[in-house]
């Protein structure tokens, strides 16, 4: 119940309110107490002191005037001759001018010679005057002792019950002759009197004890009041206490208790003085109800204002919270409305502005997350998502309408980056870009797949319309793009699929159309469509690959050798090594049926490993045995894109010992025409390795004069094709010599491969050409069968052959 | 200092006269001046003095003087009044009760003391005037000095009572103690008196606070 903001807030500041007027009431009650108290104590210490004089005035009148009475020379005479009459009436007349209640004449033996009684004994006697009863004791002898010693004895203390101020002198003649005892009755009436003379209503008792108990005859207290005090004072009065707190009839009294000066510590009477609280407080429960009343109006008022305060933060900050919830879910339309000149304000301002640039942003952020930012076209994702959105309305329509998918791959795309720079390339791709879309001008149907691959989208059933729209795609690159007045080639390779019979979904189609791009580029095309039949990718193949794995692991794999000949002294000098794959359940598989797969696949590298190893390992073991040969391996695409190649080759090599001059590695032109810029840098380095380089299969591929200067090779090794038939086909006679002058023009050395009979080997030497191999000489064959082939051949380089006779034109 | 008082001792003149009696008077204040040692013949009545025998109390400067005065039996006392203002000598006292009413300057007034016992005297226009005339029932009785000595000479030799009185002691009792004398005998006694406070005579006019 606690949970809103506005609920704290409004608790909070109330219940602060409510704890300071708590605090500031409890702290004016306790000062108003401590005062109050300090105030009683003080009134009840001025009242003792009031009490006290009363009596000491009371002693002295008394006692001036009892002395008076014992020097009259009558009044000892009257007492030195024992006149009883004289004496009473004498005492009587004191007692009237005085005021005094009672008065005795004791003898030097301490006997009551004469009493004038109380009025109860008057009463008692019928008489007027009253007359006591003479011939007992005196009760307080010490009195009279001290009366001789001092001049005069004073006490307050009980006579038959009652309280007494006594005053006792002596009767001078002029040694005592006799003591005139004066007593002072003080009642109920002397209490009030010493109220009334008091400035505020101290209550006034004096007690004493009789027969075990407390008793009053002098009080102002109402006499069920007086009782109750009396029952609840202690035995034993402390003779000088502090001012404790008393409860009688409901009604709190502040009271101190005093002896009064008595004639010894026995039959003491004791003033209790007593001050109501009730009394003093009366004057602050004005202040309190006052303050109580403050405190309520100001509670309320704090409620009030704090409740509006809490509602002018707690309602924009709902409207704030409900703001950000509608951001949450996306929706930036609706604008805070809050019109508040303060921080709540600003912050509502602050928020709309928020909302404005979130939403801005987040526009901008979708436009880039779904869009190529230099070309402004859709991007992969996006494109997906718009092949996706095409499969999902044709399943829904239920409609298998068909469409295609092209991929359009740049060809020397880094390159030409690299080349023309990144800026000139960017506009490069948009000019791409804009002619794509000239051509299929449908929303969303030109995407950029990836940095140099564009992918379309041909909502055309009609064969032949597609067909015809592809061609319009391929016939775009075969004139240059004109560029910042440069005229620039660029090649494309596309590859399509169809939906639904490639695929359906977005991912496979793109996969499919990426496959027959690869497949294009493997047949040397600019355009291929999917064959399911070559996808790498199809699970049996896959497997295989798998397989291939695993073979070259458990040394499934062999190196056959097929020995190469200088041509001019017939003698072995190199083999090239050709991999051969024994499987153990299908038995000998030909490289054709693997190699190009493991190329697709990327497994061509750890091919490569194994067999770069493995030609080095034999050339190393062959050299130990005297055989001179260099070892050729062939490297594909995928190895010239491995910049670690190098040094892994590097590493072999010292490994095992082997000279970077005994291996050739062979590559053919398309591999390195895949991605030049990287085949180029890796080739440098192998140069720079002192490693032999040899293009391969050389007169196949779109052979590029510039590219061959500019490769860092030793050799050209002639495709078997041209040379198969070197001996019955002319034109192949020519093409073949062509070559080899060129090659020798430039610098390199020649290789022939595929030499069947001995006319073309004849041929060969004539032209020029420096080494030779084909089955003429030798099929590939395994290590051992090679020693001994290098052992015991006619071209052994032990047996000293001559040079091959030259072929007459 | 010992003065002895030798009223009414003359017919006893002879050798036999020749015991002394010291009586040294000791309170719980030591050595007690002012006392009165009298001593009597065991089983003697009592011995008047011979007629005409008197003794002065003054009354000056607002004192009486001396302050104790014992005389014998029968004795009469003057009082002269020095002063120039008149005095007006009383005594409530059951041995004399006397009232010398107002006299002026240089008259004399007397009285003789007939009967045995303590007689206080006082004024009553000055209430600080106060003293005592101890009457004794014979010839033989001295008053202490300063080193509480009363010394008593020329006493035949035979059985004695020595008795004591003070005006501050505590009762009305007086200590006695019986003695026999051998001729030319000087006997020391100790007696010891209970005293309830000292007595004496206030200076006139003097601011007391106890009141008299």
């Amino acid at each position: 119940m606690f949970r809103s903001f506005q609920t704290k807030l409004i608790l909070f500041s109330w219940l602060l309110f409510v704890g300071v007027e708590v605090v500031t009431f409890t702290l004016v009650q306790n000062v108003v107490r401590t005062n109050i108290l300090e105030q009683a104590r003080n009134e009840l210490v001025v009242t003792k002191r009031v009490v006290d004089s009363r009596i000491t005035s009371t002693v002295d009148t008394l006692a001036e005037g009892s002395a008076i009475l014992a020097r009259d020379f009558g009044f000892r005479q009257a007492v030195a001759s024992d006149d009883r009459p004289t004496i009473r009436s004498a005492l009587h007349n004191l007692g009237a001018r005085y005021r005094a209640d009672r008065m005795l004449l004791v003898s030097l033996e301490n006997k009551v010679l004469v009493d004038t009684g109380t009025m109860a004994d008057a009463v008692e006697s019928g008489n007027f005057v009253a007359v006591g009863k003479p011939g007992a004791p005196f009760a307080y002898p010490g009195m009279i002792e001290n009366a001789d010693a001092d001049g005069r004895a004073a006490a307050t203390t009980t006579l038959d019950n009652r309280i007494y101020q006594l005053v006792v002198v002596p009767i001078l003649a002029p040694d005592p002759i006799a003591w005139i005892v004066v007593a002072m009755e003080r009642s109920n009436l002397f209490a009030s009197e010493l109220q009334h003379s008091s400035t505020v209503p101290v209550e006034i008792t004096l007690a004493f004890r009789e027969n075990g108990a407390w008793k009053t005859t002098a009080t102002t207290l109402a006499e069920d009041t007086a009782a109750e005090l009396m029952a609840g004072l202690p035995e034993k009065i402390d003779p000088s206490p502090a001012p404790y707190t008393v409860k009688l009839h409901n009604a709190d009294y502040v009271t101190l208790t005093a002896a009064l000066a008595g004639p010894s510590d026995t039959s003491q009477v004791q003033a209790v003085l007593q001050y109501s609280l009730d009394d003093a407080y009366a004057p602050y429960r004005r202040l309190n109800i006052f303050l109580l009343l403050v405190a309520g109006v100001a509670l309320a008022l704090s409620l009030i204002g704090s409740v509006l305060i809490a509602r002018r933060i707690a309602g924009p900050i709902r409207a704030l919270d409900l703001a950000a919830q509608r951001i949450y879910a996306g929706r930036y339309d609706e604008k805070v409305n809050i019109h508040q000149n303060d921080e709540v304000g600003r912050l509502s301002e602050t928020f709309n502005q928020m909302m404005e640039g979130i939403a801005e942003r987040e526009e901008r952020i979708a436009f880039q997350a779904r869009h190529d930012a230099s070309s402004g076209l859709p991007n992969r994702m996006s494109f997906e998502g718009h092949l996706a959105d095409m499969i999902a309305t044709r399943q829904k329509t239920g409609a298998s309408q068909v469409f295609s998918v092209l991929l359009v791959q740049i060809g020397r795309f880094s390159e030409l980056n690299n080349t023309l720079g990144h800026d000139t390339g960017e506009q490069l791709v948009r000019k791409v870009a804009k002619s794509l879309q000239r051509l299929v001008p449908q929303t969303n149907a030109v995407a950029r797949h990836s940095n140099n691959m564009f992918a379309l989208v041909l909502d055309i059933a009609d064969a032949a319309e597609v067909q015809t729209a592809v061609k319009r795609v391929l016939d775009l690159f075969d004139k240059p793009f004109t560029l910042a007045g440069l005229a620039i080639d660029i090649t494309a390779i596309v590859g399509e699929a169809h939906y639904p019979e490639h695929g359906t979904t977005a991912r496979t189609l793109m996969q499919h159309a990426d496959t027959a791009i690869f497949e294009a580029k493997r047949l040397g095309l600019n355009y291929a469509l999917y064959d399911p039949e070559l996808d790498p990718h199809k699970p049996e193949r896959l497997s295989m690959m798998g397989e291939l794995r695993q073979g070259l692991d458990e040394g499934q794999f062999r190196l056959y050798y097929q020995p190469k000949i200088d041509i001019a002294r017939g003698a072995i000098t190199a083999v090239e090594a050709l991999i051969r794959w024994i499987h153990p359940k299908r038995g000998f598989l030909p490289p054709d049926s693997f190699i190009p797969l493991a190329e697709q696949t990327g497994n061509i590298r750890k091919l490569t490993t194994w067999m770069l190893g493995a030609a080095i390992r034999q050339a190393r073991a062959w050299r130990d045995k005297g055989i001179d040969v260099r070892i050729a391996c062939n490297l594909s695409a995928r190895d010239l894109s491995n910049r670690d190649l190098p040094a892994a080759i590097g590493n072999l090599l010292d490994t095992h010992g082997v000279s970077p001059g005994a291996l050739i590695l062979e590559i053919t032109e398309s591999a390195v025409m895949q991605d030049p810029s990287h085949a180029l840098e890796v080739l440098a380095q192998l140069h720079r390795m002192g490693l032999t380089l040899s293009i391969d299969d050389y007169g196949t591929g779109y052979s590029s004069m510039a590219y061959l200067k500019r490769l860092p090779v030793h050799e050209i090794k002639i495709d078997k094709s041209f040379v198969l038939k070197l001996a019955s086909n002319r034109g192949d006679a020519i093409l073949v010599k062509s070559t080899i002058e060129l090659g020798h023009n430039l610098g390199l050395k020649v290789t022939a491969e595929g030499i069947e009979d001995e006319e073309s080997l004849k041929i060969l030497a004539a032209y020029g050409c420096e080494t030779g191999q084909g089955y003429f000489i030798s099929k590939p064959i395994p290590a051992e069968d090679f020693e001994t082939f290098y052992a015991v051949s006619r071209w052994s380089p032990r047996r000293a052959q001559g040079p091959i006779a030259v072929a007459g034109e | 200092m010992a003065r002895a008082a030798l009223f009414g001792a003359c017919g006893w003149a002879g050798p036999a006269l020749s015991a002394t009696v010291v009586a040294h008077i000791t309170s719980d204040k030591g050595a007690t001046e002012g006392a009165v040692v009298t001593v009597s013949r065991t089983g003697q009545p009592p011995l008047s003095a011979k007629a005409g025998a008197r003794a002065v109390m003054i009354q000056q400067d607002r004192q009486f003087a001396p302050f104790v005065l014992p005389v014998q039996l029968g004795t009469t006392v003057e009082f002269p009044n020095r002063d120039p203002f008149r005095h007006q000598v009383y005594s409530f006292s059951a041995a004399k009760p006397l009232e010398l009413k107002l006299y002026g300057n240089n008259e004399v007034n007397s009285v003789t003391f007939d009967k045995e016992g303590v007689v206080a005297l006082g004024c009553n226009i000055h209430d600080n005037m106060l003293a005592y005339i101890y009457v004794v029932a014979t010839p033989f009785f001295a008053l202490s000095g300063k080193d509480g000595a009363g010394r008593v000479e020329q006493l035949p030799a035979g059985a004695y009572t020595v008795k004591v009185w003070h005006p501050g002691q505590k009762t009305s009792e007086v200590v006695a103690k019986d003695v026999t004398l051998a001729a030319n005998d000087t006997l020391t006694v100790d007696l010891k008196i209970e005293m309830k406070r000292e007595r004496r005579q206030r200076k006139p006019g003097a601011v007391d606070e106890k009141e008299y």
